[in-house]
């Protein structure tokens, strides 16, 4: 699964620590989901794309198998 | 939805640390101050007189308390991705464990054929520790604890 949190991050200009605050995860969380390594749960992907005011699919990607 | 907490508080994690801290100085203690009795082979750690012995025991307390409370604590921030690591260390310790189980049962049972006798005793030896849960539990500890550091150490740098 695809995402572009970073892309967002740069565009709203906030940090990893900072949307980690934000969501009430760590830093680690938010890095490994950005580096693809790990896929959040539906409750956090949520939460992350309510912090960019956004639509979770404009977030997370379903890459075609 | 709120989850049911089964771990101890962050600050068990403390405890435990300063625990362990306590059991490696008390060993390199027990190291400098006594020799290594050679005549006590199936001894864990060296008994040479009854003080030595108070400190086996005290040190066996302190690492088993210690890698009871690392392990059954939370982390600073326990979210999702620390309870993904959390279990899939226990699936890897198993399948670990279970693995070496049958490969040493194999090389047991191989060996007992053609009477290797050497190996035959040490594959036993093995399969004993194997299949103890005081070891299983000591690898689970390491596999998550190993696991999380690499997992700060990578990102530490990947901002």
């Amino acid at each position: 699964m695809k995402n572009n949190i970073r892309v967002e991050r740069a565009i709203k200009k906030i940090t990893q620590q900072d949307l980690a605050g934000l969501c009430g995860v760590s830093r680690q969380t938010i890095n490994a989901i950005e580096t693809e390594r790990f896929v959040p749960s539906t409750v956090l992907a949520l939460k992350i794309s309510r912090v960019f005011g956004k639509n979770v699919n404009d977030m997370f990607l379903l890459e075609e198998e | 939805m709120k989850r049911k907490k089964i771990l101890l508080p962050h600050k068990f994690q403390i405890i435990g640390w300063s625990m362990f801290s306590a059991a490696v100085v008390l060993l390199l203690f027990i190291i400098f101050r006594y020799e290594w009795s050679a005549s006590h082979e199936n001894t864990f750690l060296p008994i040479v007189d009854q003080y030595s012995r108070y400190f086996t025991f005290l040190i066996l307390v302190l690492a088993y308390g210690s890698a009871f409370f690392v392990a059954f604590s939370e982390e600073k921030q326990e979210d999702e991705l620390v309870r993904e690591i959390r279990f899939s260390s226990v699936t890897l310790v198993a399948a670990i464990l279970f693995a070496m189980l049958v490969l040493w049962s194999i090389l047991a049972a191989l060996s007992h054929v053609f009477r290797l006798d050497f190996l035959t005793n040490r594959s036993y030896i093995i399969m004993y520790w194997v299949s103890n849960i005081l070891f299983a539990f000591f690898l689970y500890v390491i596999v998550f604890r190993v696991r999380l550091f690499i997992l700060k150490r990578r990102s530490k740098n990947e901002e």
